[in-house]
């Protein structure tokens, strides 16, 4: 008894100094440790990620999912690492520090810091015409006559929109020099330069060759003496076949990209109960390296260690990769800003994010089979870089716990004012698409309505779409008017701007559709009524019969544009490809211009056929507007696009 | 047109004879879908349109099973012509007003949608357009009004399509009943799914894909502007377009058959 009584004392005694000093170990905050913008301290961030690390469900998928790797730093200091997943699920090969990734778009700031760095060299004025820089008549499908300054390049706002034609090479040996490349592909500029925002790879890439060639180096010579070497990023490669740093080519080859698809069904849980749920499923894509000739768009391959390094030295006060602290504080400045307001939209082609505490800058990449983020705060100077081999899943889980909740309800308050988009009311589509050539009715495929947008007001013209307490976006736009006197709706360096008289535009497309299934049912009913010897032939029947087929004709190759870009992973049709379709396009125009011909014949003679006139009408009209939305859409238009 | 107008007179005297059973289930099917999307989710409506439509043509050319009425045509005197379109502008008019007035009833429910159960609730409507997010997406408004077109266009055609085997092949006891005009119907659907699905297991999607995000595109930026009336008018316009591709056939098939 007494044994027991003392062993339950000691049990008490034990529990009560166990309670009463955690409140000075656990408990106590240290004022002096060190905290993230969110608010949390970097302890804390660390425990809880190796809590969820140490988890034996997160060991357990890490074998059997991609490798997602992140990172965050304090200035110099690396505070925590995460490798999980496998850059080969089937050889289980897991994510480590030398394993590389793509870095996609990240790749274009390289660029902006050199040009920021030939900028403060005195080489390049930023507002100057880049046609200062570029060979004579180095373009050849300019609409303006306006000057395009490297200021609207790393704003995105050259005026081009998106390529039309692919910029890879299977082949290194066919691997066109940059500025043949940027000749190849160079796509319609649709938008009048430093008015209309669209993200462009293509003016990246030629920002690129204006590095090139006004400091007299190879492109990928420049970043590595410039950016690489001083910053000693040994696990980097920017050339598009990697080639500059072999040891980066041999990890590339070992990683392999995946696809992730979800669906329900049943799988077994912890405790080895079979249970439904959602079952995740990596599909193989291969190695997925491809060679871009637009490298400076985004090439850069490399470890997470190197882009951590990279991302350090833009919130370093020494400057390392400038020689002024002014020049790296103009880089992150800001470029363009939100209405009147003082919040930055863009900075010199870096991407900004308002959280409630900070704002930060950086850049997103995605790839055909990687994707990566970085995001840094130049005041706190803490950063988190993350890459990852499945672009279904972006590697930016550790933001919010850095940087906190993004800076919604500061702007607008508890109680937001309505923003009324009434004055603005139209149809709006993304500037980054085709607005030019073979495929410009893509354009008005991906329209919308302002007048379905709740929006909730920021400041005069500056809005963001709330939807209701608990579900409301993140992301601010600005109302802006261009010179045309239409309106665009900015958001970082994405335009949606106004389609004017868009409805009609639509039904034209639908139409010149509309007529192609219609002459499909049309020629079949020509058949049974031919084998039923019951033809009442219009004049120059062959001529209408053929523009039927032309319609047919020019549908399949308008919907052929969009199968070559889904099957290729939409990177664009290739010249050949590209001038098949406009050349067969250029036949049915004047196929079709014939037959519109031969139905307004057969229209006005007098020629007596049972329904002679309702056919000859109906004819013409179906000719008419095939041949109007041919030539409204440019259909043709191989060589301009 | 006297001639058509009068042959249709034949039909639905014809339709009436002892036709009562059948009249009265396709009346309670109908009335069961209206009721049933009064009481919770307006477009139900749309059910009844296709249960009219799928049971119409067996109805009124149930007589000529039944009572072997369809003799009177070989003796009156017209031609095959006029007894094709009678029968298709018959029954096409008949299904179109008809869906013209559960549209309306669906338009007048839909006002007050917020006074009866709601089986689409606010919630799912809200997640969808937040989801949507930034006007991309077409309104849930838009969306239901193409979809009663798109079911209305569809069962146009397969009207049409049940005219054209009618004066191809004539009626018979098996292939005109009501009830397995209906089984067909749903049979047709599942063999549309089998064919689909084989399509996308022997192809992995490469040929379908490209079309159906062509199609789905357009399908959405039509649907999007007017709450869908664009996309609605393209759609009775295919469906009327394709009866009037089927009219044509049935002529040239009635003409030339054997009677």
């Amino acid at each position: 008894m007494k044994r027991i009584l003392r062993r339950t004392a000691a049990i008490i005694a034990a529990a009560v100094l166990t309670v009463c000093t955690q409140p000075f170990s656990a408990f106590a905050e240290n004022e002096d440790e060190l905290k993230c913008p969110s608010g949390i301290t970097v302890s804390k961030l660390i425990s809880s990620q190796e809590k969820i690390d140490a988890h034996p469900t997160n060991i357990k998928n890490s074998k059997t999912d991609s490798a997602r790797v992140e990172l965050v730093f304090h200035g110099d200091e690396i505070l925590y690492t995460r490798y999980y997943g496998c850059t080969n699920i089937e050889e289980h090969t897991p994510a480590d520090e030398n394993s590389v990734f793509e870095w996609g778009s990240i790749s274009k700031t390289f660029t902006w810091v050199s040009i920021m760095q030939l900028w403060e060299q005195g080489k390049i004025d930023l507002d100057a015409d880049i046609r200062t820089y570029l060979p004579d008549n180095f373009f050849r499908h300019l609409k303006y006559d306006d000057p395009i300054t490297l200021t609207d390049i790393m704003n995105h706002k050259g005026g081009w929109c998106e390529k039309f034609y692919d910029s890879t090479s299977e082949d290194m040996a066919e691997m066109p020099s940059l500025e043949e490349a940027l000749k190849n592909v160079e796509p319609a500029q649709t938008y009048r330069p430093g008015e209309v925002a669209s993200y462009s790879n293509w003016a990246a890439a030629l920002a690129g060759l204006i590095v090139q060639r006004v400091s007299g180096m190879d492109y990928v010579d420049y970043i590595h003496k410039n950016i690489f070497e001083p910053l000693g990023m040994e696990h980097t490669a920017v050339a598009p076949n990697l080639t500059d740093n072999p040891w980066v080519r041999e990890q590339r080859l070992k990683t392999i990209c995946y696809d992730l698809s979800t669906h329900g069904g049943y799988k077994e849980n912890e405790d080895g109960v079979i249970e439904e749920g959602i079952i995740e499923e990596f599909k193989s894509k291969g190695t997925c390296l491809f060679n871009d000739q637009l490298y400076p768009c985004g090439s850069i391959t490399g470890t997470i260690g190197d882009l951590a390094t990279y991302a350090q030295a833009l919130v370093n006060d020494a400057h390392p990769l400038f020689k002024n602290a002014e020049t790296q504080e103009k880089l992150l400045s800001g470029s363009s800003f939100y209405g009147n307001t003082d919040i930055p939209s863009f900075s010199y082609g870096f991407d900004v994010h308002e959280y409630n505490n900070v704002r930060t800058f950086g850049h997103t990449g995605a790839t055909f089979g990687c994707v990566a983020n970085m995001e840094f705060d130049p005041v706190s100077k803490f950063g988190v870089v993350g890459l990852s081999n499945c672009r279904d899943d972006f590697p930016n889980y550790l933001c919010s716990s850095v940087f906190g909740r993004l800076k919604v309800k500061k702007y607008i308050g508890e109680n937001f004012e309505k923003a009324d988009l009434t004055p603005y009311s139209g149809y709006y589509s993304d500037t980054r698409t085709h607005a030019a050539g073979l495929g410009k009715f893509i354009l008005y495929m991906d329209a919308f309505s302002v007048d379905n947008i709740k929006a909730a007001k920021v400041a005069d013209g500056v809005f963001l779409e709330y939807h209701s307490e608990e579900a409301y976006d993140d992301t601010i736009y600005s109302i802006v008017e261009h010179s045309d006197g239409r309106h665009g709706i900015v958001n970082s360096c994405s335009e949606y701007l106004e389609i004017k008289h868009y409805i009609p535009k639509l039904c034209l497309l639908a139409g010149f559709m509309l007529c192609g299934v219609a002459s499909l049912f049309i020629l079949l009913a020509k058949r049974k009524l031919n084998k039923a010897h019951k033809t009442a032939p219009l004049s120059f029947a062959h001529i209408i019969t053929a523009g039927q087929l032309a319609k047919i004709i020019s549908l399949a190759a308008m919907i052929s544009i969009v199968a070559i870009r889904v099957n290729g992973d939409n990177d664009g049709l290739t010249r050949t490809e590209g001038t098949v379709i406009g050349v067969i396009q250029l036949i049915c125009l004047a196929v079709c211009g014939l037959a519109l011909l031969a139905a307004a014949y057969s229209f006005i003679a007098q020629k007596k056929l049972p329904y002679g006139k309702i056919r000859s009408l109906s004819c013409f009209t179906g000719n008419l507007i095939t041949v109007s939305a041919m030539i409204f859409f440019e259909m043709y238009n191989f060589w301009c696009c | 047109m006297k001639k058509i107008i009068n042959l249709m007179r034949v039909d639905l005297i014809s339709a009436k004879g002892r036709n009562k059973g059948n009249f009265f289930l396709i009346f309670a099917l109908t009335a069961i879908f209206v009721v049933l999307g009064m009481i919770t989710e307006a477009i139900f409506m749309v059910f009844s349109i296709v249960v009219l439509g799928v049971m119409l043509v067996p109805f009124i050319t149930m007589a000529e099973k039944t009572h072997n009425a369809g003799k009177i045509f070989t003796v009156i005197p017209t031609d095959r012509k006029s007894i094709v379109i009678s029968r298709f502008a018959l029954t096409t008019g008949i299904y179109t007003v008809f869906s013209v007035i559960i549209f309306i009833l669906y338009l007048i429910m839909e006002k007050f949608s917020d006074f009866h159960t709601s089986v689409i609730s606010k919630d799912i409507s809200n997640l969808y357009e937040v989801s949507s997010g930034f006007g991309t997406g077409i309104q849930m408004r838009a969306m239901t009004n193409s979809i009663f077109w798109l079911i209305f266009a569809v069962t146009l055609m397969i009207m049409a399509g049940q005219h054209r085997k009618y004066f191809k092949k004539g009626i018979s006891s098996k292939s005109n009943s009501l009830l397995r005009s209906f089984l067909k119907f749903l049979g047709g659907i599942a063999i549309f799914y089998a064919v689909t699905a084989a399509i996308i297991l022997i192809f992995n999607i490469d040929i379908l894909k490209p079309t159906l995000i062509v199609l789905v595109n357009m399908l959405i930026a039509l649907a999007a502007p007017m709450n869908g009336l664009l996309l609605s008018i393209i759609l009775i316009f295919i469906g009327f377009g394709f009866t009037l591709y089927q009219l044509i056939c049935s002529v040239v098939d009635y003409e030339a058959r054997e009677l």
